[in-house]
């Protein structure tokens, strides 16, 4: 299943991004940023499942959340996407 | 054990919290140092927690920075804005939580509103004290040893019109008056988790009203871990090392039971027992009392026929916790002529009972 990171520096930022997204009835989880993704350090992520990826985003612009990258996890590596 | 001393810290703290912090301890990791399931219910724990203060004291989750209560809070805030010399304006009522960190720094203080219960006249001195060179206001919201409340958000109204920061001491009001961040526009506001709030022991907040330029403490945040310099950003720059996830899931409970209750009830309850005391104590005209109009559920009162640690010792024989003492005050008591008796406070609780309070007055004029 295809799964779309919303990446964070700070653990605080990452929970309340994942609490907004899940207000809107998405299907969220909070994971550590892989490490290819973590260039200055250990960060969190929002993951969601690719059907929710938009809808995702909007509630954290909605919410004026500004998240560093959103990267779509195909075949263990990740790509950088720009919804 | 009838327990007035809740000034000091709130006691018996409820069975609620109790479980809260065995359950941390039985089931939680380091927050924000992994992925396992350990470390994610501790970050749940934690967050759980800063959404409530964020609601409680209207501001965001990221303004919330966990400590390990009021004292280091005021440090990290008065260490952030105030540099030796500078010119700093304080209330006549400070704890030397506020007065030791602006001494150890050099700062130039000056006291203003050394007047009890004189809401007119603090304010007018505050006026007249902050001068185009004053760095930064500290400022209690409520005396630690009267209960006085002070004007706090004109001092607040003045300090914007003024352009001056303000460090908020809010260690007697947090859970027990109404205090938002927004509404007061503070650039700090420290408070404990153990007192109003009914955590345990080693917690606090600081609410930031600003974004932190200095550091009281550097170490890991789980986060930007390749970098020496601290990140950034809220509240992980001023979160250096392992939080007490035990003590903060017991602030959570804590704030629920608070939320449950409503602050209003509770001020409403603590004034309603202080004030039966106060009456009592005055009737029997053996206490010098310190009241007035805009008192919190905190007392203080001179015996006339005996030393203030000699009533609370013979109170404590009695089965009655009261503090006697300078109450890590000495300027409050300078302001208010108690420096050299110091005073007995009686510390009111929401869950004392009139008959509480009638059995303390008993003991106290007997």
């Amino acid at each position: 299943m295809t799964q779309y990171y919303f990446t964070f520096y700070s653990l605080t930022q990452a929970q309340t991004a994942l609490h907004q997204i899940r207000r809107r009835g998405i299907d969220a989880q909070l994971k550590r940023t892989p490490s290819e993704l973590a260039v200055r350090g250990c960060g969190y992520s929002v993951a969601v499942e690719e059907r929710a990826a938009h809808s995702a985003a909007a509630a954290l612009t909605a919410a004026a959340i500004a998240y560093r990258g959103l990267y779509r996890e195909m075949g263990g590596s990740m790509q950088e996407v720009i919804l | 054990m009838t327990y007035f001393d809740h000034a000091a810290t709130s006691f018996p703290k409820p069975p609620e919290v109790r479980k809260a912090v065995l359950r941390a301890m039985e089931e939680c990791g380091n927050p924000g140092r992994g992925g396992h399931r350990q470390a994610m219910l501790a970050a749940e724990t934690v967050y759980e927690c800063r959404l409530q203060c964020a609601a409680m004291f209207d501001c965001k989750p990221r303004q919330i920075v966990f400590t390990s209560g009021t004292t280091q809070g005021l440090n990290m805030a008065i260490k952030d804005l105030v540099s030796r010399g500078d010119a700093v304006v304080v209330s006549g009522f400070e704890h030397n939580a506020v007065m030791r960190p602006l001494h150890a720094i050099g700062a130039k203080v000056t006291v203003a509103g050394r007047k009890l219960f004189d809401p007119r006249d603090t304010l007018r001195e505050f006026e007249q004290a902050i001068g185009a060179d004053t760095k930064a206001v500290v400022c209690t919201h409520v005396s630690n040893v009267f209960g006085y409340i002070l004007p706090l958000q004109n001092i607040a109204n003045l300090c914007r019109k003024r352009g001056v920061p303000l460090i908020v001491d809010a260690a007697q009001s947090a859970g027990m008056l109404p205090l938002s961040l927004r509404r007061l526009a503070a650039d700090y506001v420290a408070l404990p988790g153990h007192k109003g709030l009914l955590g345990p022991m080693g917690t606090g907040v600081l609410l930031c009203g600003r974004e932190p330029q200095r550091t009281l403490l550097e170490g890991g945040t789980g986060s930007l871990s390749r970098e020496l310099a601290m990140p950034d950003f809220l509240p992980d720059r001023l979160e250096a090392g392992t939080p007490n996830v035990p003590g903060i899931a017991g602030l959570s409970a804590g704030i629920r039971l608070i939320e449950n209750i409503g602050i209003r009830a509770i001020t409403d309850r603590e004034i309603m027992i202080s004030d039966h005391i106060l009456n009592k104590l005055e009737d029997s005209g053996r206490f010098r009392c310190f009241s007035g109009p805009l008192r919190s559920g905190v007392l203080s009162v001179q015996p006339t026929e005996e030393s203030c640690e000699a009533a609370a010792e013979r109170l404590a024989e009695k089965g009655f916790a009261v503090r006697a003492g300078l109450h890590c005050a000495p300027l409050a008591h300078a302001s208010a002529g108690t420096l050299e008796k110091g005073t007995l406070r009686i510390s009111a609780s929401f869950l004392h009972t009139a008959e509480d309070a009638e059995r303390l007055t008993d003991a106290m004029i007997m």
